[in-house]
């Protein structure tokens, strides 16, 4: 054996090769947090859940909408601030790179590092994880208790694990009930009363705390339907278009192609069930998610990261085709996998065409080429072929990831420069409405940043919260001591509550008319600066003396 | 191992190929979010180099200009415009924007007739101010 093919060999059996893949993405993930490139709000609201929960362990602990596990776990970083709360965050993702290897292993496949690179390098788990959204800890999570129970053997703590999933990310839910349903009776001992472990005790102690036998259905994880008349979801078209859809499976993993399955010939190694089960569970999410912003259910939207639980189905998966590749296929196999390979690049033409980077093309020449070389009989080159695809995935394919905070907040730079620019604005409370400000915002020259909390907020926050036993009240003086900056509440943030010099920096935003109606805050305001997205205004020195008719000051 | 086995998949990956290259050669300066691969920094603009984002969009292109200033093309989402950072007043239209020794103008809109947005506008000639004050100093 030659030294390349020794290394290659080394590279994707070796146990320790999923260690050194899990420490370059932490440490990617560090400086990534370091240099805020996915400040998220969603992520910014794991940060306070978690930093809720160390002030107000019980009253948290018994807010679904809290993503409890997961708060309790980051608690004490949480409490040590926001840089402390990353770093274990991508930690936690990254521990899940080398149990999914392990889970791979477990599964007798032949390369089950190249399972681990395919988590590792996929554009969305990295921005997910340097985010500190929770899609990345659910997907951690399930990994945790798959690895237990599959690759050590141990169902009932696996599944006790598996029970946590759905009050991490109420989408992964169905993850466990497949896995139940499709493994082999011998694989399933002591997992019913493992699955059912959490959701019981937790329903049982809340009872108690809540004073309520129905306190989980009273006070749901989330909304169960959009608030009513809700400005944001009248806007927003349900439908994805080819473009995205491309973006989005590139984001997932740009050789999610090979996450297709093939027909197996007899004499090519069996795949087990459990790995079946995480495959169908992709495809009803997929199918589920793309269709429930039509419905407008649980406030799902077309946000990738909803996605980001089919990231190990597709690993594993991309792990076994890519090994099984060689010379002789059947003709079942051959015509599958060419379909596949039809479509995908019908696809991604179309994409092309319509003007979009031609990524997805580039990627589909690169597995084509891995099929036509493997089945040539070389299926070394034909894994470095992928591999090559997958280390490029986080540079070439993350347009889709939809958690860039330069795509997802570019009202972010503006805003900066807009106060940069003009010292009156300096040293002044500042209210707004974006709630990323106050993180990108120094202490000096600005002023405190106070964040309007909108009409759709403050209802889901006392929809969730139990007032009874005051839940609510702790709640609410926990967002006290920091909510995307100092929290104005609708009920206090009037024309007459605010400073006379606050500097208000709104961005174009359908909820705001909810909270600063037009005919109450436009005679007090004038404007400073506008544009297409952004507004800066001023209290004036003399409301009165302000026409009626001043437009443009509030949406 | 047959013609079978090998052919197709090889031919489609030679068409995905091919397609790649031309699709990102035919596309016009900066209209696809592609990165072109040499990317110098502009001393001019505090290091800014191809690939970097402004405000979401991003640099595609920077090119000297004749006046001895820097022509920076950013795109998103299909759309592309240009500006261009020359040294005050070696053009003889007023500057929609300047500093203490650079003038921003702006144009070349892609695809044509498309309107460029003033909140990026504004948000990337403010960055491009800002770069060339760093260098400045």
């Amino acid at each position: 054996m030659s030294a390349a093919r020794r290394r290659i060999a080394a590279a994707v059996h070796h146990p320790r090769a999923p260690w050194i893949l899990a420490t370059v993405f932490a440490a990617a993930g560090v400086v990534d947090v370091l240099r805020d490139r996915h400040l998220h709000d969603e992520g910014r609201l794991t940060h306070l859940f978690a930093r809720m929960t160390w002030e107000h362990p019980l009253e948290l602990f018994f807010l679904q909408k809290s993503r409890p596990p997961i708060s309790a776990l980051y608690a004490p970083f949480a409490a040590a601030g926001p840089l402390a709360f990353g770093v274990a965050h991508v930690v936690v993702a990254a521990i899940a790179i080398v149990l999914l290897a392990g889970i791979a292993r477990a599964f007798d496949h032949r390369w089950p590092n190249l399972a681990a690179l395919v988590l590792a390098a996929s554009p969305l788990y990295f921005a997910s994880a340097a985010a500190g959204v929770s899609n990345s800890d659910g997907v951690a999570v399930a990994i945790l208790g798959a690895w237990l129970w599959f690759a050590r053997d141990r169902p009932f703590l696996g599944a006790v694990v598996l029970g946590l999933v759905p009050w991490i990310r109420a989408e992964l839910a169905p993850l466990p009930l497949a896995l139940l349903l499709v493994c082999p009776a011998a694989q399933r001992r002591g997992v019913i009363p493992g699955l059912l472990a959490f959701p019981i005790l937790y329903a049982l102690l809340g009872m108690l705390v809540h004073g309520d036998a129905l306190w989980w259905a009273h006070y749901p994880p989330s909304l169960p339907e959009p608030m009513a008349d809700h400005p944001l979801w009248a806007r927003q078209d349900p439908r994805i278009g080819a473009a995205a859809l491309s973006a989005t499976l590139l984001a997932l993993s740009p050789a999610w192609l090979f996450a297709i399955p093939l027909p197996t010939a007899p004499s090519e190694r069996g795949i087990p069930r459990a790995q079946w089960a995480w495959l169908a569970f992709a495809a009803f999410e997929i199918g589920v998610l793309l269709a429930m912003p039509r419905w407008r259910a649980f406030n799902f939207d077309l946000s990738p990261r909803y996605l980001l639980g089919v990231v190990p189905a597709f690993a594993l998966f991309v792990s076994s085709r890519t090994a099984a590749l060689a010379p002789g296929p059947g003709l079942r196999t051959w015509i599958v996998e060419h379909a596949a390979l039809l479509g995908a690049a019908a696809l991604a033409l179309h994409v092309a065409l319509g003007g979009v980077d031609p990524a997805a093309l580039a990627a589909t020449a690169i597995l084509a080429t891995a099929i036509a070389i493997g089945r040539a009989g070389f299926g070394a080159a034909a894994g470095v072929a992928v591999a090559a695809l997958l280390c490029a995935g986080p540079w070439g394919f993350a347009d889709g990831t939809g958690l860039s905070t330069e795509r997802t907040s570019p009202e972010l730079q503006e805003i900066r420069a807009r106060l940069d620019e003009d010292p009156r604005l300096h040293h002044r409370p500042i209210f707004t409405n974006a709630p990323l400000l106050s993180a990108v915002l120094p202490a000096e020259p600005f002023g405190p940043v106070h964040y309007i909390v909108q009409a759709d907020q403050l209802h889901e926050i006392v929809t969730l919260t139990n007032p009874a036993w005051g839940q609510r009240a702790a709640v609410l003086e926990s967002l006290g001591r920091g909510f995307y900056g100092i929290p104005a509440f609708a009920d206090t943030f009037t024309p007459e509550g605010i400073p006379a010099d606050a500097v208000l920096v709104l961005v174009d935003d359908p909820r705001l008319g909810l909270v600063m109606p037009s005919e109450a805050w436009d005679p007090i305001l004038r404007v400073h600066t506008a544009s297409a997205t952004l507004r800066i205004l001023e209290r004036r020195t003399d409301p009165r003396a302000a026409p009626q008719s001043a437009s443009g000051a509030t949406p | 191992m047959t013609l079978r086995d090998t052919l197709p998949a090889a031919m489609i990956a030679a068409a995905c190929a091919v397609a790649t290259v031309v699709l990102a050669a035919r596309a016009p300066d900066g209209a696809t979010t592609r990165r072109e691969p040499a990317a110098t920094p502009a001393p001019l603009l505090d290091g800014l180099r191809v690939g970097d984002r402004i405000a979401g969009w991003t640099v595609t292109g920077i090119d000297p200009t004749r006046d001895g200033g820097l022509d920076v093309t950013v795109a998103r989402d299909g759309m592309a415009f240009a500006l261009a950072v020359v040294p005050l007043g070696v053009r003889p239209e007023p500057p929609p924007f300047a500093g203490d020794t650079h003038a921003i103008y702006y144009g070349h809109a892609r695809p044509p007739g498309t309107q460029i947005p003033a909140g990026a506008l504004r948000a990337i000639t403010a960055d491009l101010l800002r770069r060339l004050d760093r260098a400045a100093r």
